[in-house]
């Protein structure tokens, strides 16, 4: 080591004291400790597989007790095929590992924010469709009121899906995309 | 580990690495709360990940890379953040034994060290923030997962950097 980087390092370390006020410590330790990351995820976890099973529930005994039988079959095949793409997708997921060493854990900081973005650019296809023909059938056969009604009603649910559509594609893309560039950007020379 | 020992490991760590997370955290955000914010995300990020640790890297090593990783990430989500920022004062403590004229010269040169350090690239503000908290090469190979040859020729052009800008205003121009 040579002198002026002994100086230097004393220079940078005197920046703060070298013994931390203990209260700071406790109340860091305690604020921390109160986090229950593990329960929260596992909380909310549960709580999408139980809005995802009680969604099922209700098409498949909607279609049980023969209620529109042809619409309720297909919105439980759909919700299923969402539910089933969205395991799939995330089959080899794993969460970011905070101990990599920086250059691994931002290459999996890119890698899960491409993967996202993926995902999102294709919602229409894999989320939007899958539930636009099941629900417009449902509309079309539980709206009979006329001609006139069945056609508003399919047009508010289109400008709904095509809304959903344009806010995932044109809005939630853009934005990943920015953060990937500022991600990225951290790293520029 | 039970939740004792794991509260006593981690207020251990706390009690002899916070000024170091202190001063990485004025590394990344001259805002006083955004810091203590940054501080408390590092805390957490060490809690969360202190179960997992084997010691199959030193302590230091996977104290620093949580800290850096922690960082980086409160950086991305803070959308109107500018990428490079500036370091920001921090809480100043001057050395006990020295005179009032040799701390204010020490305060102006530690001002003119941080700045400069702030001003880096992140790369290499992260190898050199490693190296003035006394980190080794292996070290900071370990935490940056960059090449020893890499790191090496950053410190050397950081270093020269950095002693030139704490001396110049040293000496007085005639």
């Amino acid at each position: 080591m040579t002198q002026p980087d002994d100086e230097l390092m004393l220079l940078w370390q005197q920046g703060v004291s070298d013994a931390p006020d203990a209260a700071e410590v406790a109340r860091l330790a305690a604020r921390a400790s109160m986090r229950r990351f593990d329960r929260l995820i596992t909380r909310r976890n549960v709580i999408e597989s139980l809005a995802a099973a009680g969604v099922l529930f209700w098409f498949g005994w909607n279609f049980v007790i023969g209620y529109q039988r042809l619409s309720n079959a297909l919105s439980f095949a759909s919700v299923s095929f969402v539910i089933a793409y969205l395991w799939w997708q995330h089959r080899h997921a794993i969460g970011l590992d905070a101990a990599a060493d920086a250059e691994a854990y931002h290459a999996a900081l890119l890698g899960r924010l491409d993967h996202q973005i993926a995902l999102l650019r294709t919602v229409p296809y894999w989320y939007l469709l899958p539930l636009y023909v099941p629900t417009c059938l449902q509309a079309v056969t539980s709206w009979p009121r006329g001609p006139g009604a069945t056609l508003t009603a399919l047009a508010v649910l289109t400008a709904l899906y095509v809304a959903v559509g344009v806010l995932n594609v044109r809005v939630g893309v853009p934005r990943l995309l920015a953060e990937r560039a500022r991600l990225e950007a951290l790293y520029q020379e | 580990m039970g939740n004792a020992d794991r509260r006593a490991v981690f207020e251990d760590l706390l009690r002899r690495y916070l000024p170091a997370i202190g001063r990485l955290a004025a590394c990344y955000t001259r805002d006083v709360a955004e810091r203590e914010d940054l501080v408390q995300d590092i805390a957490i990020g060490l809690w969360t990940a202190l179960p997992r640790f084997r010691g199959e890297a030193s302590e230091r090593t996977w104290l620093y890379r949580i800290a850096h990783n922690t960082a980086i990430t409160h950086m991305t989500r803070r959308e109107r953040r500018a990428t490079r920022e500036r370091v920001g004062d921090l809480p100043d403590r001057p050395a006990p034994a020295a005179t009032q004229e040799s701390t204010a010269i020490d305060a102006e040169r530690r001002a003119r060290l941080w700045a400069a350090v702030g001003a880096l690239p992140l790369v290499d503000r992260q190898i050199v923030v490693l190296h003035l908290e006394g980190l080794s090469a292996a070290e900071i190979e370990a935490v940056t997962g960059r090449s020893a040859g890499s790191i090496a020729t950053r410190l050397t052009r950081c270093r020269q950097t950095l002693a030139e800008t704490v001396r110049r205003q040293e000496d007085p121009q005639p």
